[in-house]
């Protein structure tokens, strides 16, 4: 009973510190979005947000979250209990990048191998230095149909990578959610200096912005569903809520004392 | 010393040998040919008329009866007479091929068309065919039309027989207007079986067995033969028949004997105007405990599908339109019209009454059920028709022999169907022949399941389906034995030897520097550990999966790898989704084009085949 009592005082006492800290922090103009995870193979549920504020992304999920500073070059990892945090650079991202790049390579080179004469070896070659040049192509086709999904009437689309449909998306006019382009800027920035938005579900929202125009306006999903290789809807994302709110400028601050990306990355 | 023989006991023994050589005598096997110049001469057991055969024959002979159309009257007549005669000696007059002679009335045509003169308005004393004083006679396989009077006829009382089969005849537009039809039997004629027929369109009831005191009875009341019918009360029975669209009554019983009707279709009878004599389809007239039914269909009579006490006696699994005419009797509506129970009653012609009259059993399709007659009749052995006939007459059917029973409808727990015709199967694989048909209950719709022959054990044989032929299996070269013919070894243990992305991958392994492994679960395409959901798992376990295609795992295994590509991810290691996208992307285009070997490989353990294929 006693010890309930000091749980509930020291809980209230960090509460209102944190508030205090909140009332004192800077706040500015941002974007909450709140999505639900769920994989539907182990039936596990996470709830996933992202917070936006100018060229500011923070994504949080379970006990992880990671800051992504555009303007510094840099993200955060962080990580509890501990607290952790590893703070990897764009050049950090830009050789790991390298390295999935290296390891495709090898991975196609072992394929590679089992070809049955030198000519089929070039002609993988041929093929791989093709598929390197460029980046996949992405398209997205209208299902003609809409789909309610709580507050949210959504239209439905699939999405084609390469020619093959990898999900189904569906999703709403961004003005549908009193949403502006620029509200969405971190997003943009973050794919451009570290080669992708912070989040799967944030790269969907860029991807369907750079396919307004096929689309035919500027969407925003509601609901991401991905299909594995028997045709089944195999982890299923789900807008929860968006919100306009004032982000309070810490939560873009990385801690103090942020180690540097492993030894694994530079070393190698 | 030799002992003499005594000559009173040496002519005793002369006496018994001479007997002895008499009983040794073969059957003969006497033809009849309308065509063959030997049979006008009456030579070589040939005879042009059946008429002919038939005085020659004795007992145990056989006349076998050559294709044609014969315009005889036919009397068989003390046949067998010895009171020593029994089923041994039956003699059997047969067409040799099915459905191919055909007996009409003299100055009648074979063709309706034809038929210009009008049935006999005055009694006819006779059937086209007459049996009388005569034991253990068949008859099979004859088309009988055109008679004045009865097709068939076995006169009765002192003129009785016994023993007599009628068996897989076609007999139709027969009769007279009184109350003669299809088969008349007499008073007596114990034993008598009439099993397998078509009797339809003729002019009285379609079967009809008379009783001592019915009349108009055309038996006179003496005869100068003994009678024949010992028999006791040995049943008559009528298993197997379509009785259809006769003009009185389809089966009409005025006898206190026993009689037993067995997975008869009785259907639509009475057509002729008026109703005197009855316009049913099973009339009793009289009482008869000894009249049982099982399992007959009963439906669409005009007047009523019985009357009289028909149900008197034993009876179960009758069914008529309602269902009401005994307690017992099952109520099938569908029955209430031909169509419902017929596939085409009226042949391809469209005529009924007529040779090509067809009683294939309706089978079961869109918007409408099978027919009710199919797989509900009911084994006779459970009924103990063995005891008094060779089970071999209800195997067979109307058209051939040893066909029933096939089971048409999972869905119905008997075998037999009811009626003349048995509905086949139609496996034609020999290494897949036996038959069963699924019905779908929601559309009512079949399909025949053809399931591998008793012959052949497929988990450790394979069957050659051009000629039966059956081989040991043999494993390992599935893709150049028999890529087309190629099934799983049950023996091998599906996804078992998987290698995830293949022995070296640096997907598979646990290495430090793949960012992979960095990202921890969510860029790994496989492992070793065979039971993995992984991408490389499920496409080496497709690859072993004998019979599916290479597209079909290569395409599956794209999907899946975009798949673990695209889970949800934030943080940093979401910003190496592109490049799992991208190495996804290649990475099929290599499996694609140089995995030809592993697939080879996974079809040559997983598949087996018959090298004589």
């Amino acid at each position: 009973m006693l010890l309930k009592q000091v749980n509930r005082k020291l809980r209230a006492i960090v509460g209102l510190a944190i508030a205090g800290a909140l009332l004192v922090d800077p706040a500015a103009a941002g974007v909450i979005i709140t999505v639900r995870n769920t994989d539907a193979a182990t039936g596990q549920k996470r709830t996933q947000r992202t917070l936006l504020s100018g060229d500011l992304v923070r994504t949080e999920e379970g006990n992880k979250a990671s800051i992504a500073r555009a303007d510094l070059g840099k993200i955060y990892e962080l990580s509890s209990p501990g607290p952790s945090c590893v703070e990897y650079s764009a050049s950090d991202l830009a050789l790991l990048r390298q390295k999935a790049q290296d390891e495709k390579r090898r991975m196609l080179e072992s394929v590679a191998a089992s070809a049955p004469t030198p000519d089929a070896q070039a002609c993988l070659s041929s093929m791989v230095a093709e598929k390197s040049s460029r980046s996949f192509r992405v398209s997205y086709r209208k299902l003609g149909s809409v789909e309610t999904l709580g507050k949210w009437k959504c239209e439905r689309l699939t999405k084609d990578i390469e020619g093959v449909m990898v999900s189904e998306v569906c999703v709403v006019p961004l003005s549908a959610l009193k949403l502006k382009r620029s509200d969405l800027a971190g997003l943009t920035e973050a794919g451009g200096v570290f080669g992708a938005a912070p989040s799967t579900w944030d790269q969907e929202t860029l991807s369907l912005l750079e396919n307004a125009q096929s689309i035919g306006y500027e969407a925003f999903p509601v609901k991401i569903t991905v299909f594995d290789g028997s045709g089944h809807g195999r982890f299923t994302s789900q807008l929860a809520s968006v919100a306009l709110a004032k982000i309070p400028a810490k939560a873009f601050q990385p801690p103090t004392g942020c180690a540097p990306a492993p030894a694994l990355l530079s070393s190698q | 010393m030799v002992k003499k023989i005594p000559l009173s006991t040496r002519l005793i023994l002369t006496v018994a040998l001479s007997f002895q050589s008499i009983s040794l005598v073969q059957a003969a096997v006497l033809r009849v040919s309308q065509t063959d110049p030997a049979c006008s001469r009456g030579k070589s057991l040939c005879y042009p008329t059946i008429q002919a055969a038939v005085e020659a024959a004795r007992g145990g002979d056989s006349v076998e009866i050559e294709p044609g159309v014969y315009r005889e009257k036919i009397t068989i007549a003390s046949k067998n007479t010895s009171p020593a005669a029994g089923e041994d000696d039956r003699i059997v007059i047969a067409a040799v091929t099915p459905d191919t002679v055909t007996i009409v009335e003299p100055g009648q045509s074979d063709k309706p068309d034809d038929d210009k003169s009008p049935h006999a308005s005055d009694r006819e004393a006779r059937g086209l065919i007459m049996i009388h004083h005569s034991r253990y006679i068949t008859l099979r396989s004859l088309t009988i039309t055109g008679s004045k009077a009865a097709g068939i006829q076995l006169r009765g009382d002192q003129s009785g027989n016994l023993g007599i089969h009628l068996e897989r005849n076609r007999l139709f537009r027969n009769g007279s207007r009184f109350d003669e039809g299809g088969i008349l039997v007499g008073p007596g004629n114990s034993g008598t079986v009439i099993i397998n027929n078509l009797v339809y369109s003729n002019q009285g009831s379609g079967i009809r067995i008379e009783g001592p005191a019915a009349g108009p009875s055309v038996d006179g009341p003496s005869a100068s033969a003994k009678p024949q019918d010992d028999g006791g009360d040995e049943p008559i029975f009528l298993v197997e028949n379509t009785i259809h669209g006769n003009g009185w009554n389809g089966v009409a019983v005025d006898a206190s004997k026993p009689v037993m009707l067995v997975n008869n279709a009785i259907t639509a009878n009475g057509t002729a105007d008026a109703s005197e004599g009855g316009r049913v389809g099973v009339a009793l007239r009289g009482s008869n405990d000894g009249l049982s039914l099982y399992n007959n269909l009963i439906c669409g009579n005009r007047l009523g599908e019985t009357s009289g006490e028909v149900f008197a006696g034993q009876h179960a699994d009758n069914r008529t339109p309602l269902g009401t005419e005994a307690t017992g009797v099952l109520a099938t509506p569908e029955c209430a019209s031909s169509g419902g129970v017929y596939e085409a009653a009226a042949g391809l012609d469209g005529r009924p009454g007529t040779r090509d009259d067809d009683f294939k059993l309706l089978e079961a399709g869109t918007g409408h059920l099978p027919s009710p007659a199919i797989d509900r009749g009911v084994d006779p052995l459970a009924l103990g028709l063995d005891l008094h006939f060779d089970t071999a007459l209800y195997a067979a059917d109307y058209a051939a022999s040893n066909v029933r029973p096939v089971d048409k409808d999972i869905n119905r727990p008997e075998d037999y169907d009811v009626g003349a015709r048995e509905l086949p199967c139609g496996c034609t694989n020999v290494c897949f022949s036996q038959c069963s048909i699924r019905v779908d209950p929601a559309t009512g719709s079949s399909r025949e399941v053809c399931a591998p022959s008793p012959f052949w054990d497929p988990s450790t044989q394979c069957c050659d389906s051009t000629t039966g032929q059956v081989d040991e299996r043999h494993l390992g070269e599935a893709m150049t034995a028999c890529p087309d013919t190629r099934v799983q070894n049950p023996s091998f243990s599906l996804c078992d030897d998987t290698d995830g992305c293949s022995a070296g991958n640096p997907l598979n392994k646990q290495n430090p520097t793949d960012p992979a492994e960095i990202c921890g679960p969510h860029f790994r395409f496989g492992t070793l550990d065979p039971k993995e959901d992984l991408p490389c798992n499920n496409h080496d376990c497709c690859y072993e999966t004998c019979n599916r295609t290479k597209n079909e795992c290569d395409l599956a295994f794209n999907s899946d790898m975009l798949a673990v590509c695209n889970q949800p991810v934030s943080g940093f290691c979401a910003t190496l989704v592109p490049n799992c996208i991208g190495w996804t992307v290649s990475y099929f285009d290599g499996v694609v084009a140089f995995s030809g070997s592993a697939y080879t490989n996974g079809q040559n353990r997983s598949c087996q085949c018959c090298l004589n294929k």
